[in-house]
């Protein structure tokens, strides 16, 4: 059976913790101990975990890799508020037992197929009806709503790559494990985010580093207003076969 | 006998410099440039971060008036401002001539992507928008750099070349769905998996997998006990109701 645990970083939103705790009631929520009094009162004690001041993300999901001892780890962002279902209906799911079940599902496929990642939808409103466009594909960024397990559990992700260190995992795990289970049934919605904001300056310097880590295995796509507003844009190109059609 | 070229005769167009308003410089009606909105930001950025460094080009016309030739985005931008313009003598001809083959002609040079770089991350510019179009000059060079790079086998561009599909790799699946409880348990113990608890009420169906390798190696079990099990072959009859 699987053993599991489900964290989520925060940082400055207590505010988000009580729609988050209706959502993943069984989720330990992980912060910085200065913050700790912010989030008491939110969160019971044994489910708020505090980590020492820490630079950036990257740094603080490390921590939590370590901190934490079951062999799989599920993380979200404390910006949670439901779950769209891509099939059928199109529903938007909020009842606990049903995000829980589809984070089980997840893992347990992945677990049973022998990959070491999983993660879920990126596209709000994916259609799933073009041939190309199936529920299960083997390649997508490692953010936002995903899991970890075997080699990817204790993957550290790159601390130097602030705003990029996702992509980095996400080519890591691919290189290493060769394919990410992604359930495309299922779109996490973190409600309107910007992902991989970083400044000008370090999204010079992470796209020189992720060019010459990866090569064309990157696409680098920013627009005009990428970078205006400073916002990462890359997208991965690296084929994984399925029916025919590279994803 | 060598053929030697005759020597070019370039002649000096430009008559003098002026400092003129630049609303009062006159459109070409041949101009064909169009600038966006992201453009003259831009534009309006280095011009309030550095100013003015070249000059317009225009040439007198039989009213007295100057007709633009180059520096139409400026002359819009800042329609106010007194502006360098380099005054040259060209007909009708020549003036079309240089409208159609100004910018065309810089737009043709290639870039040293290293020179270019370096020069860029050297540069501290404190305008937002100087800011980003240093940024957006980049990007192009450096997609324009990868395009370019990614027709030879220069193994910079593919660090990790195993990153590649491996001979055969492939990711399919088919889906087996169970429409009741007893064929998804019957599903799971025939292979050989843990039906795993449901969530709740359970609106959620639940799920699990098999890899292709292991379901290929339960069948090939089935097919080994089913030929085992498989009667000998009847006895051929001899038309004189006994066997041979």
């Amino acid at each position: 059976m699987l053993d599991y645990e489900i964290i989520v970083p925060s940082h400055k939103r207590p505010f988000n913790m009580p729609l988050l705790r209706s959502l993943l009631p069984t989720a330990t929520i992980c912060v910085d101990e200065r913050e700790a009094a912010a989030y008491r009162g939110l969160v019971p004690a044994s489910k708020l975990l505090l980590h020492p001041p820490l630079q950036g993300r990257p740094a603080v999901a490390n921590w939590m890799s370590n901190a934490t001892k079951r062999p799989i780890l599920i993380q979200l962002d404390d910006d949670f508020v439901g779950v769209r279902s891509l099939i059928g209906s199109k529903r938007f799911i909020t009842d606990p037992d049903e995000i829980l079940q589809i984070l089980e599902n997840a893992a347990q496929l992945t677990q049973d197929l022998g990959l070491t990642a999983f993660t879920f939808c990126r596209v709000a409103n994916h259609v799933m009806v073009d041939v190309k466009n199936r529920p299960f594909i083997a390649v997508s960024p490692v953010c936002a709503a995903f899991g970890l397990m075997g080699k990817a559990r204790y993957r550290r992700f790159d601390t130097e790559l602030d705003g990029r260190a996702d992509t980095d995992f996400t080519m890591r795990t691919l290189l290493e494990d060769r394919a990410v289970f992604v359930d495309r049934r299922f779109y996490f919605d973190f409600g309107p985010t910007m992902f991989g904001n970083c400044t000008p300056d370090q999204y010079r310097k992470t796209t020189r580093e992720l060019r010459a880590r990866y090569g064309k295995w990157l696409k680098m796509s920013a627009s005009k207003s990428a970078t205006k507003t400073a916002t990462a844009r890359m997208s991965i190109a690296v084929p994984r076969r399925n029916n025919g059609a590279l994803h | 006998m060598t053929d030697t070229a005759a020597p070019i005769n370039i002649r000096d167009r430009v008559k003098e410099l002026k400092r003129v308003r630049a609303g009062d410089l006159k459109p070409h009606p041949k101009h064909f440039h169009t600038h966006s909105p992201d453009q003259r930001s831009m534009m309006r950025g280095v011009l309030e971060e550095i100013g003015y460094v070249d000059a317009l080009v225009g040439r007198i016309l039989a009213d007295g008036s100057i007709e633009c030739l180059d520096g139409h985005m400026r002359r819009e931008e800042t329609p106010d401002l007194v502006v360098p313009v380099l005054i040259v003598e060209l007909d009708d001809d020549e003036a079309d001539k240089v409208l159609a083959t100004f910018d065309p002609i810089g737009n043709l040079a290639s870039v040293d992507a290293k020179k270019q770089t370096e020069l860029l991350a050297s540069i501290d510019a404190t305008h937002a928008e100087t800011r980003r179009l240093l940024a957006d000059i980049e990007q192009t060079t450096l997609k324009q750099a990868i395009r370019e790079e990614g027709n030879t086998e220069d193994s910079e561009l593919d660090p990790v070349p195993d990153m590649a599909l491996r001979q055969h790799e492939h990711y399919d699946f088919i889906v087996v769905m169970a429409r009741t409880t007893q064929e998804w348990n019957a599903l799971c113990d025939r292979l050989g998996l843990v039906a795993p608890k449901r969530i709740g009420r359970g609106k959620m169906g639940v799920a699990r997998g098999i890899p292709a390798a292991k379901l290929l190696e339960l069948l090939a079990d089935v097919d080994a006990k089913r030929l085992e099990k498989t009667p000998e072959a009847a006895p051929i009859a001899d038309g004189n109701g006994g066997g041979i």
